[in-house]
């Protein structure tokens, strides 16, 4: 049996920006078939019996979801460990800091992709930083943690080490480094994605950062591949984690290993079936949990460390591939094979 | 000491500017000078921007201004009689002579042409640590820690 520790709920498909590497091609209008606020809420009671650690709120801009707060507000009271991400572009209502304030999430994420300048082209605004500089007050004076979220390409890594600096100056807690991948809009921009190059470019800056500016807890995501403990991130990492201990919800109520995975793998509805029963009997997840070495094909395939990470990032592999189990970027190829 | 206003007046010409001020809407004939004086950064940049200014912008601010005195270039306007009718530090603003306005940078480009990126050069040896070993069948339950795209990655030893 596999214990599901944490789901990411896709809260509305609906975004107030048009960003360059969006990867789930968010745009302004919601989609007909979104959950109401009570659908939702029943998925966050389902979640709750079932012992889930935590619940982070995504999108789409999550903030724009009609009722938000009042589901912000009741995964807390069930004791789910909560916490969304935002882009930040609007200062967060009075209503909602005060939600923030009561349900203490574990942490708020900014997707912050460069300085100023960087920030705005990808975002396709020129008002998005600015946003942002207010919610990094409103949070700091919350006193909620604030994890920045980076989405790398060519446009914005040569950045990362003024962006150190700058998120140095403003104090944040936590820094979440991702790769950009061939999904969404991306799919249109694959002359932005990176090559082996640019990524040991990126993962010799990650050490470095990591090592200087030790009061930022600087992750590398699950994109980076397999990666000795303490190098571009803390923990050790066992590999894909969608349907083994992950999944998530999308926006219409389908259940999937990931939500990067929305192009490939889904499973089924929760309108349809209990969420429980979904997690347990799913074929949908067969991929990840009925791994054997014999699946595997590609750049991975004749690793002598396949057993630990599965071939690695799932939704990297697919999006690069179409198929699983076959990381397009690994750190333990780049620098030890 | 007439002569000496004279001259200075007569000097002054040469700094003459037309200028529409902050706030107001007919331009104004006024002497531009520039004046260095210690000061403090930090505060002519809070006094600057004012209610822009947030919690975010103030932390930055002091940290790549500090708190101390140093040395500021200001431009001053003057009028006729010699008095002061408006000054800015041209770190944050400037006379624009084709709009004949003071024309203030804008808060965050202020500040993020304010950072410094530190020289950070580790040895290989350093930067590398040692690549990863199998480590066999694992407990099931001991599945490591992950970050997912659209998930959130959590400071641990936070102190609050």
């Amino acid at each position: 049996m596999h214990r599901l520790r944490e789901v990411v709920i896709e809260t509305t498909k609906q975004c107030n920006l048009n960003c360059i590497h969006c990867g789930s091609d968010c745009g302004h209008k919601t989609t007909e078939d979104e959950l109401s606020v009570e659908e939702w809420r029943d998925v966050l009671l389902q979640l709750s019996e079932m012992k889930v650690g935590k619940v982070v709120f995504s999108g789409g801009e999550p903030t724009l979801k009609d009722g938000f707060e009042t589901l912000l507000a009741f995964a807390s009271v069930l004791g789910l460990k909560v916490g969304f991400i935002s882009n930040g572009l609007f200062a967060f209502s009075e209503s909602l800091q005060e939600v923030i304030s009561r349900c203490n999430p574990f942490a708020v994420g900014l997707s912050i992709d460069g300085l100023k300048q960087a920030h705005n082209k990808i975002r396709k605004n020129q008002n998005s930083w600015q946003g942002l500089m207010q919610n990094i007050s409103i949070l700091q004076n919350l006193g909620v943690q604030i994890c920045v979220v980076t989405t790398l390409h060519k446009l914005n890594y040569h950045e990362l080490p003024r962006l150190a600096s700058f998120l140095d100056l403003v104090d944040v807690d936590s820094w979440q480094l991702q790769l950009a991948m061939p999904s969404g809009r991306m799919k249109n921009q694959v002359n932005l994605l990176i090559n082996e190059d640019d990524f040991k470019k990126i993962c010799r800056e990650v050490l470095v950062l990591r090592k200087f500016y030790p009061n930022i807890n600087i992750q590398s995501a699950d994109c980076f591949g397999l990666a000795p403990e303490n190098s571009i991130r803390s923990d050790y990492w066992a590999g894909c984690p969608a349907g083994i201990s992950a999944m998530a919800i999308d926006a219409c109520g389908n259940i999937m290993p990931c939500l990067s995975l929305q192009d490939s793998q889904r499973c089924e509805n929760i309108k349809n079936k209990p969420i429980v029963e979904i997690w347990e009997k799913s074929s949908g997840f067969d991929f990840n949990r009925k791994f054997t070495n014999k699946n595997v094909k590609g750049r991975c395939e004749n690793c002598k460390l396949l057993s630990e990470c599965r071939g690695g990032c799932n939704s990297q592999s697919f999006s690069y591939y179409g198929y699983f189990h076959s990381s397009p970027f690994c750190f333990t190829r780049s620098f030890y094979q | 000491m007439n002569n000496a206003i004279g001259l200075i007046k007569e000097d002054l010409r040469r700094h003459r500017v037309t200028v529409t001020l902050p706030g107001e809407q007919e331009e104004k004939s006024l002497y531009l000078i520039l004046i260095t004086a210690k000061t403090k950064k930090f505060k002519d940049f809070v006094e600057t921007y004012g209610n822009k200014v947030t919690t975010t912008h103030r932390k930055i601010a002091q940290k790549v201004f500090g708190v101390w005195e140093t040395e500021n270039v200001y431009g001053a306007l003057i009028d006729e009689n010699m008095q002061m009718i408006f000054a800015f530090n041209r770190d944050f603003a400037d006379y624009d002579k084709t709009k004949k306005a003071i024309v203030f940078k804008d808060i965050d480009d202020v500040l993020i042409d304010r950072i410094e990126v530190k020289k950070i050069e580790l040895e290989e040896s350093e930067a590398l640590p040692i690549g990863p070993k199998e480590r066999g069948r694992r407990n099931p339950d001991n599945i490591g820690e992950w970050l997912i795209k659209y998930s959130l990655a959590e400071k641990k030893n936070k102190i609050t």
